[in-house]
């Protein structure tokens, strides 16, 4: 997952400061999309004024919860990961090429354009707590599952809040399924229910 | 056969003889269609020649034509100036009219007229204000650093106010994003402060006559680059 970071990777900043430049944030995801779109076989196109839109927002959501994230820095990175897969979705700057899908159950087939935000998101959380926290992250089994695609597609579209709970599930944590927009709830640090994404929905 | 005059190259003249050439280059512009029914009259190396001279009065030269990249190190004494430093009007000049013409190519308006005698004055309105980035893109947008030579019908070649007001701040925040990193091509700079632009354009005319709260915002905007 963490491919074509190396703008972010050897940048004198560290990573979680340099992904808060546009100039950064552009150019590794611009990096990003094409190593996803050789792994993968796909053409993308990328509209990047939708993407500056994309950073501009998620920019702003960053700024205006960070203050809650003083004594929680690590789940911050996942929450933040999150907002920034919320607006890539809300403002959806790549467009895959039509083409015949080779395997419809392979999750960058079933959905090429969330399969590179979702990968683009978890490479670069991944990267800041390597580069911050010392821990090697793990990817979640669901990331693989195409029946957790199906929901994370069709639930994101009615929902764009619920991007961020399913980064969580993808990432290995437990999701917020309920306020996934709020870092923080009144009483204290967020404690999310386990329970399963909603509107979990078969669709064979 | 003897040569014919050519206009100098605006780079290597003083600022007013510099728009001045520019101005008269695209007063000359529509003529290369007017000239051709009676090029076709004339014999072939005559012809060739003045065809010659007629391309090079249009094709996007025109206006905002040979205004070139004054470098890195004056782009970075104009940008450092607009937050304070010590820094030639003439190099200011330089950098906006750089950054003005890549933003007019971006716009598809690259045939109009940017005027660095223009630019040079407002800085000099600027560089006294407390408000610098302010002062500068509000005298950059009411003295028309960009239009058309004098004399010329506006027609396809008009901007918008709108669109003036979205360049001058595209440059404002391109000259105050942060330089101290290497490794961003100036013109990868600029696109994204257009960009940037079109999108904190309403916040910014919100608050367009606090220049206290503009310039802050300005400078918070331009961190983001």
């Amino acid at each position: 997952m963490k491919r074509s970071l190396s703008l972010l990777e050897d940048n004198p900043l560290p990573i979680r400061k340099a992904i808060r430049r546009a100039r950064w944030f552009v150019s590794s995801f611009r990096d990003f999309v094409d190593a996803v779109g050789e792994e993968t076989q796909q053409d993308f196109t990328l509209d990047e004024a939708k993407l500056i839109s994309a950073f501009t927002s998620w920019y702003r959501a960053f700024e205006s919860q960070k203050d809650k994230a003083q004594d929680h820095r690590l789940e911050y990175v996942t929450f933040a990961a999150g907002l920034m897969l919320r607006e890539l979705i809300r403002f959806a700057p790549l467009s895959a090429a039509t083409q015949s899908r080779e395997d419809p159950d392979e999750p960058a087939h079933f959905w090429p354009e969330g399969y590179v935000y979702l990968s683009f998101c978890l490479a670069v959380r991944a990267a800041v707590i390597e580069q911050d926290f010392s821990i090697a992250s793990d990817i979640a089994p669901e990331l693989g599952d195409i029946r957790t695609w199906w929901s994370f597609r069709e639930n994101t579209f009615e929902d764009r809040n619920l991007a961020i709970a399913f980064l969580e599930l993808f990432a290995g944590e437990t999701p917020n399924w309920t306020t996934p927009g709020i870092f923080l709830s009144d009483d204290g640090p967020k404690l999310p229910p386990a329970s399963p994404p909603p509107r979990m929905k078969s669709h064979r | 056969m003897r040569h014919l005059p050519t206009l100098p190259d605006p780079g290597e003249l003083a600022l007013p003889l510099r728009d001045f050439v520019r101005g008269l280059r695209q007063k000359t512009a529509p003529s290369r269609s007017r000239l051709k029914p009676a090029l076709e009259l004339l014999p072939t190396p005559l012809r060739d020649r003045l065809e010659q001279i007629a391309r090079d009065f249009s094709e996007g030269e025109v206006a905002s034509m040979r205004v070139r990249n004054p470098g890195d190190a004056v782009i970075a004494r104009a940008a450092a100036g607009l937050k304070g430093a010590d820094v030639a009007s003439a190099e200011m000049a330089a950098a906006t009219a750089f950054g003005t013409a890549v933003l007019l190519k971006a716009a598809g308006k690259s045939d109009l007229l940017i005027s660095e005698t223009v630019a040079a004055i407002c800085w000099y309105e600027a560089r006294h204000s407390p408000h610098r980035a302010v002062t500068y893109m509000h005298a950059l947008n009411e003295r028309e650093l960009v239009g058309t030579a004098p004399g010329l019908a506006h027609g396809a070649i008009h901007l918008g106010e709108a669109d003036h007001r979205r360049i001058y701040l595209a440059l404002v925040l391109w000259l105050l994003a942060d330089r101290s990193i290497s490794g961003v091509a100036e013109a990868d700079l600029l696109n994204i402060s257009r960009w940037l632009a079109d999108d904190v354009a309403d916040e910014v005319d919100s608050c367009r006559h606090q220049p206290d709260r503009l310039e802050r915002l300005l400078r918070e905007h331009a961190e983001r680059i």
